[in-house]
């Protein structure tokens, strides 16, 4: 198992060099590269979403990245101490509440935000969202190949 | 944000001179944007061959661009990288934004 911990403060402006960062990591680690891009627009959307939601974009506080990779997985643990996310963003974001239905011919309608929880949810193989005391983590895990029980259901 | 502009005939071609279109400069992306819709340019292609990533306050920018033609005009998107038309497919907005491999092959299509 290895960890390692990157932390950053809470300006958006920041986000860019930790998203590097993690994309490389996953390379590092296996994954190919549009894998790691994948990896790498989860963390963004995650840690954008804490700083301009938990904090409400106020800068001064941290978001912390855990990451944790073994044999079969990789585990990246995004963390901060500002408000929850709501019950119906949860649900967003682990899968239990269908996304709205877009109408892609009324271009009018297209919503400019409120995609990202969703992305997330699209490209990760399993989420968790948790509040520790002072802290919410969300949980991110990405499979360096498709799981056993993916691979029996495409069957 | 930084753009390089040219045009053929009255199309405008925009030039997107930076790699990343994050939440960080997402704003003056649209800003950017917006004011060439302002100034009158109705067919406009966006040249993405510079940009490797784009996240969701990214593809909001390109939206809310879009919607400020008002249904009069379109913005089209050439050279988009494989991780940047992966993002495009995973929110169904390649079916939103005509996309093309240069803005050559977007001016054959409207020509």
């Amino acid at each position: 198992m290895t960890r390692l911990n990157l932390t950053i403060e809470s300006d958006i402006g920041n986000v860019p060099l930790l998203a590097v960062a993690v994309n490389r990591i996953s390379t590092h680690l296996g994954f190919d590269e549009i894998q790691a891009s994948e990896i790498e627009l989860c963390i963004v959307e995650a840690v954008t979403n804490a700083i301009q939601h938990a904090y409400q974009g106020r800068h001064s506080h941290v978001v912390t990245v855990d990451i944790e990779a073994s044999t079969d997985h990789l585990c990246l643990s995004v963390c901060d101490t500002g408000t929850s996310m709501s019950a119906e963003q949860v649900c967003r974001l682990i899968g239990e509440e269908a996304s709205p239905e877009l109408d892609l011919d009324n271009k009018a309608s297209l919503p400019e935000s409120g995609r990202g929880l969703r992305i997330i949810h699209d490209l990760m193989d399993d989420i968790s969202y948790t509040r520790q005391g002072e802290q919410n983590c969300l949980l991110l895990v990405k499979y360096f190949a498709p799981r056993q029980s993916q691979l029996s259901d495409d069957e | 944000m930084k753009f390089l502009e040219s045009s053929d005939g009255n199309v405008l071609i925009v030039k997107v001179l930076e790699n990343r279109i994050t939440a960080d400069v997402a704003a003056g992306f649209k800003e950017g944007l917006v004011e060439y819709v302002k100034k009158g340019n109705r067919m406009i292609i966006l040249d993405l061959s510079d940009v490797t990533f784009i996240d969701s306050s990214g593809l909001g920018a390109l939206i809310g661009s879009l919607k400020a033609m008002g249904g009069n005009g379109e913005l089209l998107l050439s050279g988009a990288h494989e991780a940047v038309m992966n993002m495009f497919k995973l929110t169904h907005m390649n079916k939103v934004f005509r996309m093309f491999k240069s803005p050559e092959e977007a001016l054959s299509a409207i020509s």
